[in-house]
């Protein structure tokens, strides 16, 4: 079954970053990957129907306008279900301990571990199916 | 004699001496005029019992030649009565002053006797002789009356003159007595008075003497003599100001050294105060230095953080990419000619091999920017209160394994000095475990490179831990015998990326970073003293401060978080 993945981050190069690792997956009709370039335009495409089925949403944490916590919050007073993993180039006590404290799934460091993240979103694909 | 001066005292006593003399004197003359006096009686009564003795012979003469001219007429018997009788008359007159009415009633006697016997010879001259006999009888009659009173009054005026003599005598031993007796007590007295008087000058003068020994010696609570005689209260008086003048030149520069001492206090305590000002001043220009180094290092990490990670991500996916080209064009590699298909296996080999070192050296890239970011997070951890010999502890176990599993040869003895009863410390226990990381790798990597330095292998590396409560604060020394700081780079210990291990042993940040989190994070102090081929020894002390933040959101942690 094909599923959803919504990665909030501000820089373009993330989208092509993702793109390629996840290249395999999406040829193989596992995950369809989306953008948004800010919080705002995440909940925006939260608001609107993804297809397929939307199992997780991979956020940035630094990012000029709202932030990724606060992105955080936001998501799981709409969507309490839906999995959220911070991804953050700083992963300090404080911003870790907000996170969790906020619910998030996952906390995880850049640079991506892409291996230990495809194997969370595995599990968590199946998980669902 | 109280008050009385020396002259006046010297002039009593030879008045006294004086008088002493003069009554002695006296004495003594009177009574040598006495002796005169009783002498001159005593040859007076000498002739007076001459006289006395004459007396009987001139009436032993005269009665005979009365009676002798009353018989025979004759003129020269006459002549004689007369001449006895002048002699008689004479000496009863000397003798009269002994008994005037006893020499008197002689006389009388005589003139009686002498009377009858002219009669008589009147009455034999007219040739009376009866007449003459009886008359002569009757002055015969008086005869031994007038003898046995001559006697009488010889022996009396003997008596007398023995009698005197006596007494004479008498006052004269007694005069010898007195002159003797007088002499001795004027001797005696005049002696006791010198004395007196030599003693009323002496007994000051020597008590003078006394209070002035002491002064000289410098006992000057010494108590002055009693002002009695002038010229020696005078003395006294002056003495006494001496003293006080000593008393107040002591006090004064006993007051002048207390002054210089005190001012010496104050200048040390100025100068000491002037030093840790400039140790200060010192300490807050490297503080400041480190902050501006810190948050520049924190900045340059923050802005290179996104990129080096896409660096890092691209690169890894890269390798990925290339084998699944490799992959995907295997088949058509594999109908290249053996040249051309040697060229590409050549070329993709190499890009892997380059793609792999992109994502080896991104990664050390990536270790260093993350300890540039531990400066900007200094500060930002959860404090907690903890057991700081656990803390310690657990570190160094921490450190001593990291270093074996790096290195299966290393090795080092560990010294643990843990004080007792420290009580729990209020600090960030990740950021202090990473301190403590950092202390005890630099000491065994310093150990070792002396152990590697000494060729023999008798080096025995050591690694002491001191932890010590001081109170407001704590203390942890961690000391090497490695091979020691030179004095030259002390200054740069501490700044980012100032580092004296080979390229890619060290990152240059662990002990900027420590000093970040002892001193910005935690309040504390860190500092190294260290010996060149000897030792080097870091000594962290940190504030208790329990009572900065919410004391409630804090658990305690013991030897285990």
């Amino acid at each position: 079954m094909t599923v959803s993945i919504l990665i909030v981050d501000d820089e373009p190069d993330v989208a092509i970053l993702f793109r390629q690792q996840f290249r395999r997956e999406a040829r193989e009709g596992a995950y369809v990957l989306h953008f948004a370039l800010s919080a705002a335009a995440a909940l925006e495409t939260l608001a609107t129907d993804i297809e397929p089925q939307l199992i997780v949403i991979l956020s940035d944490i630094n990012m000029p306008g709202m932030d990724g916590l606060a992105l955080l919050r936001e998501i799981k007073m709409r969507r309490p279900d839906l999995p959220v993993m911070m991804l953050t180039a700083y992963g300090d006590e404080e911003r870790r301990r907000r996170a969790a404290e906020y619910g998030a799934a996952e906390f995880l460091t850049k640079p991506v571990d892409f291996d230990f993240l495809k194997e969370r979103l595995r599990r968590l694909h199946a998980q669902l199916t | 004699m109280p008050n009385l001066s020396i002259r006046a005292r010297l002039i009593f006593l030879s008045v006294l001496l004086l008088a002493i003399l003069v009554l002695s004197s006296a004495l003594l003359i009177r009574e040598l005029a006495r002796d005169s006096r009783s002498l001159t009686e005593e040859a007076t009564f000498v002739s007076v019992v001459k006289n006395a003795n004459s007396v009987s012979k001139h009436f032993g003469d005269l009665k005979y030649w009365v009676i002798d001219a009353a018989v025979t007429q004759l003129a020269r018997s006459e002549h004689a009565a007369e001449a006895a009788k002048v002699g008689l008359d004479s000496d009863l007159k000397a003798i009269s002053a002994v008994d005037p009415a006893f020499v008197a009633a002689i006389e009388r006697e005589v003139d009686a006797m002498t009377s009858l016997a002219r009669q008589a010879g009147v009455a034999y001259s007219s040739d009376d002789s009866a007449a003459g006999n009886a008359l002569l009888e009757q002055a015969k009659s008086h005869v031994p009356d007038i003898d046995s009173e001559i006697d009488k009054i010889v022996d009396r005026v003997e008596r007398q003159a023995v009698a005197r003599r006596d007494a004479s005598t008498r006052q004269a031993e007694l005069a010898v007595k007195l002159a003797i007796v007088g002499g001795i007590g004027a001797l005696v007295l005049a002696l006791g008075f010198t004395a007196l008087t030599v003693r009323s000058i002496t007994v000051p003068l020597k008590a003078l003497e006394r209070s002035i020994a002491s002064i000289t010696q410098g006992e000057l609570e010494v108590a002055m003599p009693p002002t009695g005689v002038p010229e020696i209260g005078a003395m006294t008086r002056t003495l006494g100001m001496l003293r006080d003048s000593l008393i107040e030149r002591t006090q004064l520069e006993r007051k002048r050294q207390q002054a210089e001492a005190e001012m010496r206090v104050a200048r040390d305590a100025a100068e000491a105060a002037l030093h840790d000002l400039k140790a200060a001043q010192a300490n807050l220009i490297q503080a400041e230095k480190m902050a501006s180094l810190g948050q520049l290092t924190a900045g340059i990490a923050h802005e290179i953080k996104n990129p080096l990670n896409f660096v890092n991500n691209f690169a890894s996916l890269s390798i990925g990419l290339l084998d699944e080209l490799k992959a995907a064009a295997a088949s058509a590699f594999g109908s290249l000619d053996e040249r051309k298909r040697g060229q590409v296996d050549e070329v993709s080999e190499l890009l892997t091999g380059n793609l792999e070192r992109i994502v080896e050296h991104g990664k050390r890239a990536d270790n260093i920017v993350k300890s540039m970011l531990a400066h900007s997070r200094a500060g930002g951890g959860d404090r907690q209160i903890v057991d700081l010999n656990a803390l310690v502890e657990e570190s160094l176990n921490l450190a001593y394994h990291g270093a074996r599993a790096q290195d299966p040869n290393f090795n080092i003895t560990l010294d643990r000095q843990y004080g007792a009863d420290i009580a729990p410390v209020e600090l960030v226990p990740q950021d202090m475990t990473r301190v403590f990381l950092n202390l005890f790798g630099n000491g065994f990597y310093a150990a070792n490179e002396r152990r590697r330095a000494v060729a023999n292998g008798t080096f025995r590396p050591v690694l002491s831990v001191t932890t010590r409560d001081l109170g407001k604060a704590v203390e942890v020394r961690v000391r090497d015998n490695g091979v020691g700081i030179p004095e030259d780079i002390k200054d740069k210990l501490f700044q980012p990326f100032f580092t004296t291990k080979p390229t890619g042993e060290g990152t240059g940040l662990g002990l900027s970073i420590s000093y970040e989190i002892v001193t910005k994070q935690h309040g504390g102090t860190i500092e190294v003293a260290s010996e060149v081929g000897a030792f080097t020894e870091f000594v962290v002390s940190l504030p208790r401060r329990f009572t900065l933040r919410e004391s409630a959101d804090f658990s305690t942690v013991g030897t285990k978080q």
